[in-house]
């Protein structure tokens, strides 16, 4: 089973670049796309080091830590990287970057997604998420992300207490949904 | 009597069960002894484990001085590939050599890669397992005695293990995702204490990791509870590196408070105390002076909204400025309305505003000179504080004397372009300036809002007399 992205200009030359999920789907990407992963792109230049003529750019590139539906998205955001790559230099452009991130994604993918740019070494996108995950974790309190992110609290009840206790300024009128 | 048998044997199957256990474990833990090898947690079975343990020591030991990494798991992954190439699936398992303190990572099923996660460590996850033969087990040794590496390796190794139930575990409480620790470093003060009392491995990440305490930011609503003995708390987490101290409005902060946090921290570059009520002119410059002597490393100085500060203060507090920068010159204009702006107020603004106040051509008096962003003003100077010349809240603009200050709900000062522009209130007909955009009331069923005053006037009235 292979899914190919979909490709504004499928006779482009520019040089494609085959990947391979976890869930074994192939990814047909534009080498420039392909790049800004920088695993992918380490992998690349070895792979031509060692065998330079011999298989070219009909290799795939296997990526047993990411799933097909996060490359997808990666690859996605990768596409419109360009438009939105502009410094903001103002306050209302910073909003609209915050409400871009708001809209990405719920902080279940976005985790996913972090997880994933970290390994493929994609920095913009590893920033972006991170932000926008930061957005999502903005005031809440600590029982909020234990359960938001199933993590489960292993501290012994008297050192609860304790590290409570030292934070305790720092907990008044926080949000409890 | 016989139910009593029954038991007796039961009790005694137990017995020796546990004691078999207890013996193939203080077998592992010698095959571990003589491997120099620290299990930190693993979900392969034993029998597999040995093997990758001997492999691995078997190549360390054969090895130059210098560890190839990428050697040591191309080999690995060979002998494991012999034992279970035909079923392994492409689970991952995970486990962790802390011999030399190794830990390697090999990524790939298919071709081995090994990124080193630090220096002196490295994290490999193995392909392997048919799944019968797949009893997990987990050796979490948990020394609460560790050093700051021995807490990240545990934590790397754990990630690795939620990674690999990322989709059952939103359902059961486990460890942290990964992505939890990375995210860490995007979140501002008030979230990295909540994360840190989210779970043990989570507070370790955050109490050991300095780089997430150079930059400290306080802001509302943390800013008000700052009392000097919190403040040194925190920033005593940067280990006298930190860069960055932002105090926005900590009116409990006094100058003693902040004097020894400078003394403690001297590479402080960049200094914000706007607001910060509780703090003296003498205050400011004392602190000024200690940056000064020591490194001259103070770069921006934010300090307007802090009380009586004089003319001969500010030309105080410049000249250890000018110590460090000869020609002074501020070539990044100050816009009234972005003086709230998040950028203007934290790390993000232009090194080129040394100091935020300034002397105020007009009334000479000590506070922020803002530029005016209209074309018109640019040649002749309209360069003043917000008492000399109003300003539009909106645009920034000065307001000209012969133009009408029109009325807003909040009181803030708008011009007329700016004032046509934006929405008002469906009573008065006042506009809010975006400052106070948040007062609007919204009625169900019509467009538009009504403001605070009228809302009290008016509506709450009125919904008095239908109740």
């Amino acid at each position: 089973m292979s899914n190919t992205s979909e490709n504004p200009n499928p006779s482009s030359s520019s040089a494609k670049i085959t990947l391979k999920t976890s869930d074994n789907e192939l990814f047909e990407v534009e080498e420039a796309v392909a790049m800004k992963f920088c695993t992918v792109k380490q992998y690349f230049e070895d792979e031509k080091d060692n065998d330079v003529a011999a298989r070219g750019s009909s290799t795939v590139i296997p990526l047993p830590n990411v799933h097909s539906a996060v490359l997808a998205r990666l690859i996605s955001y990768c596409k419109k990287l360009p438009q939105s790559n502009a410094v903001a230099d103002n306050h209302e452009e910073e909003e609209t970057k915050k409400k871009e991130r708001k809209q990405y994604g719920t902080p279940g993918d976005l985790v996913d997604l972090i997880s994933a740019a970290n390994y493929l070494d994609f920095k913009e996108g590893l920033e972006f998420f991170n932000q926008a995950l930061a957005d999502h974790i903005q005031n809440k309190s600590v029982e909020y992300v234990r359960k938001f992110f199933g993590i489960k609290g292993d501290f012994e009840p008297h050192e609860e207490e304790k590290y409570r206790e030292e934070y305790a300024w720092a907990f008044e009128g926080v949000d409890e949904d | 009597m016989e139910g009593s048998a029954e038991e007796e044997l039961e009790r005694r199957s137990k017995f020796l069960s546990s004691l078999i256990q207890k013996k193939k474990a203080i077998e592992q833990e010698d095959q571990h002894d003589y491997l120099n090898v620290r299990v930190r947690a693993s979900d392969m079975p034993l029998a597999l484990q040995n093997r990758a343990f001997r492999c691995a020591r078997d190549h360390l030991d054969s090895m130059p001085s210098k560890l190839d990494s990428k050697r040591l798991a191309l080999a690995l992954k060979k002998a494991m590939e012999f034992v279970h190439v035909k079923k392994a699936t492409r689970e991952r398992g995970c486990a962790a050599i802390d011999g030399k303190r190794e830990v390697i990572k090999v990524l790939s099923f298919y071709k081995a890669y090994v990124t080193p996660l630090s220096h002196s460590y490295f994290e490999f996850l193995l392909p392997i397992l048919k799944p019968t033969d797949m009893e997990i087990s987990h050796v979490v040794e948990d020394n609460r005695n560790e050093d700051m590496q021995d807490s990240q390796t545990l934590l790397s190794s754990k990630s690795c293990v939620s990674s690999q139930n990322e989709y059952t575990q939103e359902v059961e409480p486990g460890p942290p995702h990964e992505s939890l620790f990375l995210v860490l470093a995007y979140l501002p003060l008030f979230e990295l204490l909540a994360m840190s009392e989210v779970c043990m491995s989570l507070r370790d990440a955050v109490h050991n990791d300095v780089l997430l305490w150079l930059n400290i930011i306080v802001e509302r609503p943390l800013s008000s509870r700052l009392s000097d003995g919190i403040l040194m708390k925190i920033t005593s987490k940067a280990s006298g590196r930190l860069k960055t101290l932002v105090l926005i409005n900590c009116e409990k902060i006094t100058d003693d408070g902040l004097q020894l946090v400078i003394r403690k921290n001297p590479h402080i570059n960049k200094l914000f105390l706007p607001e910060c009520t509780g703090l003296t002119p003498e205050g400011v410059i004392r602190a000024v002076k200690t940056l000064s002597e020591n490194h001259h490393g103070l770069e921006s100085l934010r300090i307007h909204g802090i009380y009586n500060i004089k003319k001969d203060h500010f030309d105080t507090i410049r000249s250890y400025f000018q110590m460090k920068l000869p020609q002074h010159q501020r070539q990044q204009p100050i816009l009234f309305h972005h003086r709230n702006s998040p950028k203007f107020r934290n790390e993000e603004s232009n090194p080129m505003i040394d100091i935020d106040v300034d002397i105020c051509p007009k009334c000479n008096n000590v506070s922020m000179v803002y530029d005016c962003p209209r074309e018109t003003c640019k040649k002749k100077s309209c360069k003043a504080c917000n008492l000399c010349i109003p300003r539009c809240e909106e645009c920034g603009e000065c307001i000209i004397e012969s133009e009408e200050l029109e009325a807003t709900a909040c009181g803030d000062n708008l011009c007329s372009n700016c004032w046509l522009q934006l929405p008002k209130c469906n009573f008065c007909n006042q506009p809010y300036c975006k400052l106070h955009i948040n007062h609007q009331h919204r009625l169900s069923g019509s467009t538009g809002f009504v403001c605070d005053a009228c809302h009290v006037k008016f509506v709450a009235t009125l919904g008095a007399c239908y109740c």
